[in-house]
């Protein structure tokens, strides 16, 4: 059964279609739940609130084509509302947790567990606007259009958040690995991709 | 250009790896289709429940012992029955609760709201873990997956209660402060003056659809209980318990400002019999009740009850 006729089946009520479109969205919804809410209790409930809701208002989408758009526009509200709720309730000796960023003589930049924790750290500073913006259209694969439509903004806007996040980041992994080294991979990347 | 790829190449990485931590699992996918089946969705026909109504009745059950239950829970009705009940609240000025003569007999009787005092509690879903609660209750929490293979865990829920004894209208200032007290350690701190305590419960679901709750506190025991209340002695793990047999109001659900609670200005159709068991572990007191559709003899309580502190 094609995606459109799925979904078609779940608005009118087809349980087991249902089932079969949770399936086919659970994952990629469960780890941008986990990416914005970083709790995995929470980015399970999150994603369980986001197909209920779904399932119950599914019958209100009138382009079966457009459900990307309309399911991951749930998603990502529900997951601000019920990450932030979160994080008014953790325990206080979390909340003021920070991780001590330190320079690192490494070389490879992702292979090693210290460099991927500097690296999600950086996007974890991100203000959520662009780490969400990060979230879809480099986890999700949505498009800038999408993404628009989906946070209900202009393209230039999504466009923008792309372009200050990436500003950020770089300035964040500059700060952390030195512009030295920074500036040395972006010339072997540079010579990789000549070569 | 390749500054860019490289960066980008990073950051896709990253969220993959980071993504990858979480699996989706079998039993999300039974719990989100239960909750569907059971809000009415789909085309089998399964049992009809509302988790709200849960909330409703296990503070109903549990509460008996401080007379009189405010509930903290997750429905939501539309703005003219909100306005609807807060204006009933607003107009009527006396209250139904049960009475027990000196001959034994139960009955529901009117009473001035002014004159009525009782302690009472807030309570919400949680999403934190055990680990997580154990933190921030202050005492040891964990809630097995199942109770002997035929009840499984549905959700957690936190509350905040005051053992002062207040007035409605006192509660009604108080509730949406009593909520936030829940996450807000500065809110539950500003209550003191009303002796506050948190609680953590847990919602078990049977094969049919009934549910069980097992709720801990810290508190003194045993608690005091109500005139309504008879109790009966019994051990658990060699610890003493008690069974504890009470009457209440059938009353309706209503909401007002975001909570639920019970209707104490209609007058209540009929009268239930409840029944729940409570029990002391080191300075925790256990208390173990069931939705009206599930009556257990105080054999089986005891048995689900020691099935629960062996795990612990």
């Amino acid at each position: 059964m094609d995606r459109i006729s799925l979904i078609e089946r779940c608005q009118l009520g087809d349980l087991e279609s249902f089932e079969q479109l949770y399936k086919s969205y659970c994952r990629n919804a469960l780890g941008t739940a986990y990416l914005i809410a970083k709790h995995k209790g929470i980015a399970e409930e999150i994603v369980q609130e986001a197909f209920f809701q779904c399932y119950k208002n599914i019958k209100k989408l009138r382009d079966p084509a457009a459900f990307d758009v309309w399911f991951y526009k749930l998603l990502v509200r529900l997951a601000w509302k019920m990450a932030s709720d979160y994080e008014y309730s953790k325990p206080l000796e979390e909340a003021g947790e920070e991780y001590t960023l330190s320079m690192k003589d490494f070389s490879t930049v992702y292979d090693r567990e210290e460099n991927k924790l500097i690296v999600h750290e950086a996007i974890d500073k991100l203000s959520s606007p662009l780490k969400t913006v990060i979230i879809l259209y480099y986890f999700n694969d949505l498009t800038i259009k999408q993404i628009s439509m989906v946070l209900d903004c202009f393209q230039g806007t999504v466009k923008s958040r792309l372009h200050n996040a990436k500003k950020c980041l770089e300035k964040e992994l500059k700060k952390s690995f030195g512009e030295h080294f920074i500036n040395t991979m972006y010339l072997e990347k540079e010579c990789e991709t000549n070569g | 250009m390749a500054n860019k790829e490289w960066l980008e190449e990073l950051v896709t990485q990253d969220l993959q790896r980071k993504a990858s931590e979480v699996q989706p699992s079998d039993e999300m996918l039974s719990r989100m289709m239960g909750r569907i089946k059971a809000d009415g969705g789909g085309n089998r026909s399964m049992i009809k429940y509302r988790i709200s109504s849960f909330h409703i009745r296990r503070w109903i059950v549990v509460t008996v012992c401080s007379a009189f239950i405010l509930m903290g829970i997750m429905f939501t009705l539309s703005e003219d029955v909100r306005a609807a009940t807060l204006e009933a609240i607003d107009t009527l000025k006396s209250i139904f609760v049960i009475d027990r003569s000196e001959n034994g007999e139960y009955a529901i009787v009117e009473k001035a709201a002014d004159d009525f005092l009782t302690s009472f509690s807030v309570c919400n879903t949680t999403y934190l873990s055990d680990e997580e609660l154990t933190r921030k209750m202050g005492f040891h929490v964990y809630f097995p997956e199942k109770l002997n293979d035929e009840f499984k865990l549905m959700e957690r829920v936190e509350g905040v209660g005051i053992r002062e004894q207040v007035s409605l209208e006192v509660i009604e200032q108080m509730e949406t402060t009593q909520l936030k007290a829940i996450n807000d350690a500065a809110v539950f701190n500003s209550l003191a003056e009303y002796n506050p305590f948190r609680d953590v419960f847990a919602i078990y679901e049977g094969e049919k659809g009934t549910m069980l709750f097992i709720g801990m506190e810290k508190e003194v025991f045993p608690p005091i209980f109500d005139k309504n209340s008879i109790s009966f002695e019994t051990t658990i793990g060699g610890k003493s318990a008690l069974w504890i047999e009470t009457v209440r109001p059938d009353y309706k659900s209503i909401s007002s400002n975001g909570i639920g609670k019970a209707d104490l200005y209609t007058k209540p159709d009929k009268m239930l019999k409840d029944y729940y068991l409570v029990w002391n572990s080191d300075g925790i007191k256990y208390e173990l009740s069931t939705s009206d559709d599930l009556v257990l003899t105080m054999e089986e309580a005891v048995e689900l009850a020691e099935t629960f502190m062996v795990a612990q």
